[in-house]
């Protein structure tokens, strides 16, 4: 067989072949934008109000996005979660969002999400993972109540040269586990994946800045948009 | 903060397998690595920094240092996990005490502390 003479070429083509379907699953048009989205990002122990609420935690967030090429803000999100923590690692979170939405040339809406969602962080030799499940319980328009389970994990290692500095890395991926008139029918969602770097200004303090891709299927699961952002974030623990 | 930069710091109801997925990563995860693993990887650096920094303090090049306590701390959220250890050190007829906060065997924070 040619294959067995040229393996590692067969293999580039086969490998080439697999992102290929991946990435474009069908003749879909892929509609392809420029943006940014900011965060900021406040977590910590209650313990400061009482210690007994040491083991209960508080996730308070706020996001900007924009798009049209910076032109348009189109989305704010405000999140607050109250968690409990089952080790130093693992922590179980209840949250809401609150998601107001202005598409260019559609209609304002307004996204309320509840949800239940888990989080481990797992320190190693070479750098520290985070694995975060959330189901995001979305109230998009009525009572059509759109399930969403989504899934993180993320990579964070400091440099030698400047133990401030760190590689960030991430990718999360959104499922609709349900169809709904408003958000569409069931199946892949989005994918979020995300490289850039974090500053750590202390251990209470990091600032992020990198670039993400958003590929968000629409409603009909035929058409893609594929966001390319500049991301920043900043992060605060108490 | 960091003072003086890093100066301080380097002293030291789902059905379906996508749901299986999701259930599955993080309980997979969980079970890789104990919690005392990284107070345990961390705790010869956080003695060592303070073995340091006591003798100079107590004028007592044969001062030791033992851990009173530790436990692990997060710091900003999405980041690194943080080995918090209090530290007793004696010698020549003195003590002290110190909190140290080690991220990794290269980068820790040390304080002195009243008892």
């Amino acid at each position: 067989m040619t294959c067995r003479r040229f393996r590692g070429a067969c293999r580039a083509v086969a490998l080439a072949g697999l992102l290929t379907a991946v990435a474009v699953p069908g003749a879909a048009d892929i509609t392809t934008t420029w943006g940014s989205w900011a965060q900021l990002v406040g977590e910590g122990s209650l313990g400061f109000v009482d210690s007994r609420l040491e083991s209960l935690r508080l996730w308070l967030e706020l996001q900007g996005r924009w798009n049209e090429d910076w032109q348009h803000f189109y989305q704010g999100v405000a999140r607050a979660a109250l968690g409990y923590s089952l080790s130093d690692r693992a922590t179980v979170w209840l949250g809401y969002n609150f998601v107001p939405t202005q598409l260019e040339g559609k209609p304002y809406f307004a996204q309320q999400d509840l949800f239940p969602g888990f989080r481990y962080i797992m320190p190693t030799g070479f750098g520290v993972f985070m694995f975060r499940t959330m189901v995001d319980i979305n109230f998009i328009r009525g009572d059509d109540v759109r399930y969403r389970p989504r899934q993180l994990i993320r990579y964070l290692r400091p440099f030698a040269f400047d133990e401030r500095l760190s590689l960030v890395a991430w990718d999360e991926f959104f499922v609709r586990v349900n169809s709904t008139e408003w958000g569409g029918k069931a199946g892949f969602d989005q994918n979020r994946a995300f490289l850039g770097f974090g500053w750590s200004f202390s251990p209470e303090l990091r600032a992020e800045l990198g670039y993400m891709n958003q590929y968000v299927e629409d409603r009909d699961l035929l058409n893609e948009t594929d966001n390319n952002l500049i991301m920043g974030s900043l992060f605060v623990g108490w | 903060m960091f003072d003086g930069r890093a100066k301080a710091w380097r002293q030291g109801t789902l059905r379906t397998g996508w749901s299986r997925m999701f259930v599955l990563l993080p309980a997979l995860a969980s079970g890789c690595v104990s919690d005392g693993t990284l107070l345990d990887e961390n705790s010869a650096v956080a003695l060592r920094t303070v073995r340091t920094q006591a003798r100079q303090d107590l004028s007592c090049p044969a001062a030791t240092v033992s851990i009173v306590s530790e436990k692990e701390v997060p710091g900003a959220p999405w980041g690194f996990l943080y080995s918090d250890y209090r530290v007793r050190a004696e010698g020549c007829g003195r003590s002290a005490f110190y909190d140290v906060e080690c991220r990794d065997e290269t980068l820790c924070d040390v304080k002195r502390v009243q008892p």
